[in-house]
């Protein structure tokens, strides 16, 4: 427990918590603005924590990813247009409790109900972390290879698409780390004979123009479109005893499970959303009422992508696999701050891992406090002009890769792919597999690679390995798995259509 | 349906990727055999290149079937008119910067206050009444990012 009051204790000086409010107001901010999502307010700051120490650097990040995915439900309350993709299922309930009159109350509740996952899935990341880092330890190359191939696989089965899209995500953002020097043995490789390719892609340029550079550009189509006006109180926001006991059993029961699929590789904010609202909807003795602005429909939403937060954080700092892609981002920033993350995190930068658990308890205190008091203001923001935002952006996109690297050719790569990431969303590939098949590329490869080498070219750990094994057979039927269930849902329709 | 995405982009991108993976392909055939260990260098991009056009060729297999039933929703009065020429135009103008930095025409803070004004122009409808503070908004923010960047990170922006 020291360490953990040491990180605390640091936290509250002055430099970390301004750090630390400023990146959840931020966050808030940037995350009511529909179209500006968290991950893209992460990536663009990436730039300016260069210049942090590394522990301030991750405070003022997790600060950002408390508050996006928080304030996202402003818009989606509001508006109905949900501030990032981890609010979708706020607006089935936040929005029609919005135009009946209740929007503050509706805001209230997603906002304790934020607070309440965040502090729930704080609990679980600050019990478990530690034990799942030292039995990380324990793992071996075969381990690692399977997790990651886990991790890939989840995600794109899981996320946005079909699933062979997902997978084809993925494929394109592991070839995408291919140029350059081999992880295992430092041959040169897929450098097509420029030179800038021989030091490889660089994770910021192709993380901004996928997230920031391809956002900004759709936004732009729609330039003109301007958010009805909404007024907002503060009248009926704090929520009193016995709310909190009417809603009591779907606090737990969302912030369980968020935190849970927060914890499992690659899968963020908005699949816990709608799992939750879907358990929420099944348990509810009147389901019918959800989507019709049932505070229950906010409350098992807004617990469960905020608690996801948490639940991600721990297999990023416990184990180096990202739970979300904005943990992705978070892998990169430790990278580019030369940490290694991973379970030897808590042993070689102890004071790194547990910053990560404090900031994030800090930072749902401090997000429940701004938007409790400030989100009459923080709804304003929504009507800032675009033009003058979108302009901002590109300018800090463009500043902020050259500043990374000092070099031009990044700015090039970031505006490349900035049409892929656009073109991807044309055809609705998601973006997600595709960061984490480029973060977590260089581990399979390197731990694939060892793995075989100690086994002279023999694949057994696979299924001798227990932790590997398991890995490996989730890895295959989160593969089989919607490709069953299609095959059946196609043979019942065929059924159906012969029946007729 | 309007959220199906139309086949033909699919097919078209489909056929990007398996080309991708030829290339990526052929020049992992140059890459020396394994020598101390079994994989080598040139079985990861060999094998996503392997996957990826596999992959690519059930996109294709599944969107053909569609381009004939495949329906464009367009909506015949939508509350705002979108823009696609805009974000083009803006895009071909954030290469032009780039490159006027990059090849040294211009510097940061002309090139800057030039480029923001511009942009900021024609995504407020091309309306003079708010040229000045388009203007403005520029000068703004050039010069500070300018100082925050130099004096603050110590990056020598061009």
């Amino acid at each position: 427990m020291e360490p953990l009051f040491n990180s605390l204790e640091y936290l509250f000086n002055y430099w970390p918590m301004t750090l630390l409010f400023v990146g959840v107001a931020f966050g808030i901010v940037v995350g009511s603005i529909p179209g500006l999502t968290t991950t893209m307010l992460i990536t663009l700051t990436l730039p300016l924590t260069f210049f942090m120490e590394s522990v301030d650097a991750i405070t003022l990040l997790i600060g950002m990813y408390v508050g996006g995915i928080s304030g996202s439900q402003v818009a989606a309350t509001l508006l109905r247009m949900p501030g990032t993709p981890a609010s979708i299922m706020t607006t089935f309930d936040g929005y029609p409790m919005s135009q009946q009159g209740k929007s503050e109350r509706a805001l209230g509740l997603g906002i304790t109900a934020s607070f309440v996952g965040g502090i729930v899935s704080w609990a679980f990341l600050a019990i478990l972390s530690p034990p799942l880092a030292k039995l990380a330890l324990t793992f071996g190359p075969w381990e690692y290879f399977t997790m990651v191939l886990m991790a890939l696989v989840m995600l794109a089965s899981l996320s946005q698409g079909s699933l062979i899209k997902g997978l084809i995500a993925a494929c394109l953002g592991m070839m995408v780390h291919l140029p350059g020097v081999d992880p295992s043995i430092g041959q040169m490789r897929l450098t097509f004979g420029f030179e800038n390719l021989e030091s490889g892609l660089s994770l910021m340029p192709v993380l901004i123009g996928a997230f920031a550079v391809s956002q900004i550009f759709k936004d732009i189509i729609n330039i003109d479109a301007k958010p009805p006006a909404v007024s907002v109180g503060r009248k009926g926001m704090f929520l009193n005893v016995a709310d909190i006991k009417k809603h009591g059993v779907n606090f737990i029961r969302s912030s369980i499970v968020g935190t849970w699929i927060g914890i499992l590789p690659g899968i963020g904010a908005n699949i816990a959303a709608m799992l939750s609202y879907s358990a929420a909807k099944s348990s509810s003795k009147t389901p019918e009422k959800f989507g019709t602005g049932h505070e229950a429909g906010v409350v098992a939403a807004e617990t469960a992508n905020n608690a996801s937060i948490g639940g991600a954080l721990i297999p990023l700092i416990t184990m180096g696999i990202p739970g979300s892609v904005v943990d992705a981002i978070l892998i990169g920033a430790l990278i580019i701050h030369n940490l290694e993350p991973g379970p030897l995190l808590f042993t070689t930068n102890p004071e790194i891992a547990y910053g990560i658990i404090s900031a994030y308890l800090i930072g749902n205190i401090i997000m429940f406090g701004i938007m409790m008091f400030a989100v009459v203001h923080i709804a304003k923001v929504l009507y800032v002009p675009r033009a003058y935002l979108m302009a901002a952006i590109i300018m800090f996109c463009v500043i902020g890769v050259f500043a990374v690297g000092n070099s031009f050719f990044d700015v090039w790569v970031m505006m490349i792919f900035g049409v892929v990431g656009f073109i991807m969303g044309q055809v609705k590939m998601p973006l997600g597999p595709f960061v984490i098949g480029f973060v977590l590329s260089p581990i399979a490869e390197t731990q694939l690679r060892s793995g075989l080498m100690a086994t002279e070219g023999s694949i057994m750990p696979l299924f001798t390995r227990p932790f590997a094994a398991t890995f490996f057979a989730i890895s295959v039927v989160s593969l089989l798995w919607p490709l069953y269930s299609d095959w059946k849902k196609a043979k019942a329709k065929k059924a159906s259509t012969a029946v007729e | 349906m309007q959220n199906q995405v139309n086949p033909k982009y699919e097919i078209a991108l489909s056929i990007g990727l398996i080309v991708f993976s030829i290339i990526v392909y052929y020049f992992s055939l140059d890459l020396p055999e394994p020598e101390y260990e079994p994989l080598g260098s040139a079985a990861l991009p060999q094998g996503l290149a392997v996957i990826m056009s596999l992959l690519s060729f059930v996109i294709i297999y599944k969107a053909i079937p569609r381009l004939k039933t495949y329906e464009a929703v367009v909506d015949p009065n939508p509350e705002v008119m979108p823009r696609p020429m805009l974000s083009i135009v803006i895009f071909i103008l954030t290469l032009i910067f780039i490159g006027v930095l990059d090849f040294g025409i211009l510097s940061f803070m002309p090139a800057g206050i030039l480029y923001l004004s511009v942009i900021g122009y024609l995504m407020t409808n091309r309306d003079l009444k708010k040229l000045p503070y388009v203007i403005g908004f520029s000068v703004i923010l050039t010069v500070t990012s300018f100082y925050i960047f130099t004096k603050l990170f110590y990056i020598d922006l061009p």
